[in-house]
């Protein structure tokens, strides 16, 4: 940790940081309202782009959610992925979670397999999953009476190539 | 009914100033989106509509407007494949008759969350 990220750690007391990078308004704030109430320590800041995101890392984020299209706000607006690259070159310990409705199967193939990334499908249950997912990664403290369950199906093969079954979390009733 | 709130509502611990607040984003946000895709439809723009049909996919998810899942998803898969304005122009006339209907509920709804 160099001495700009410590300064910034220091100032939050401690506090989690979760950075939230979705073009999406009414989404990115409802999630972060979400995740507010789940993890009540945690501080979150919202991004509509992925360049925003990136003049921000110095804050050393525990966790970065990010979304793939992010070009409606910004027309160049570069895409989740290649923000990924970016921030992994840059040697960030943040835990990233690829958010997108993308039917693209190759955009999260590459995020689990080149960048490590964890990835979950934009659906109804995304919310109560990225809690479960931010919480098994030991991240947050978690509010008690939040249980992780079991109940969602963990894909192993995607295209042909295989994952352990930690990085990938879709909704069974979507294989 | 075309919205189903108890989704946004257990998300939001069922607390009334969080679920107006994201109400009120709904409420601001959706028009721009639905004109944004008019301007597509008028500009016969595939790559506006493919990426605005993605982005109001997620909005109206918040809200529990399932109706309006499959014809953004066709919506999208049309901008994707740059295929068949016409079968686009009639789906968003869906759109906007559906997301009227919805934002009239949300309008009536955000009294009792006052």
């Amino acid at each position: 940790m160099n001495k700009v990220t410590r300064f910034f750690r220091e100032m939050g007391m401690g506090k989690k940081i979760l950075f939230i990078v979705d073009d999406n308004d009414l989404y990115a704030k409802t999630l972060k309202e979400f995740l507010e109430i789940r993890f009540p320590g945690a501080k979150t800041t919202l991004f509509p782009t992925g360049e925003a995101c990136l003049t921000q890392l110095v804050q050393g984020p525990d966790v970065i959610i990010m979304d793939h299209l992010l070009n409606t706000k910004s027309a160049n607006a570069a895409t989740g992925l290649s923000v990924i690259k970016t921030i992994k070159a840059r040697h960030t310990a943040a835990h990233i979670i690829l958010l997108s409705a993308q039917k693209d199967l190759s955009v999260f193939v590459e995020a689990l397999s080149d960048y490590g990334c964890d990835y979950l499908k934009k659906d109804e249950q995304a919310f109560g999953k990225l809690a479960e997912l931010i919480k098994s990664k030991g991240q947050m403290p978690f509010r008690p009476d939040q249980q992780v369950s079991d109940q969602y199906n963990i894909k192993k093969q995607i295209s042909g190539k295989h994952f352990s079954d930690k990085h990938i979390h879709t909704n069974a009733n979507n294989q | 009914m075309v919205c189903d709130l108890s989704y946004l509502t257990e998300m939001m611990d069922g607390k009334k100033h969080l679920i107006k607040e994201i109400m009120d984003e709904f409420l601001k946000q959706i028009p721009g989106e639905l004109q944004s895709i008019d301007e597509g439809v008028a500009k016969a723009d595939f790559g506006i509509i493919k990426n605005f049909s993605h982005k109001m996919r997620s909005s109206v998810s918040i809200m529990g407007i399932s109706s309006l899942v499959p014809v953004l998803q066709e919506m999208e898969d049309l901008g994707s494949s740059a295929s068949e304005m016409e079968r686009i122009v009639v789906l968003n006339q869906q759109l906007h008759s559906i997301c009227g209907e919805a934002m009239a509920e949300i309008e009536r709804e955000q009294v009792s969350y006052e």
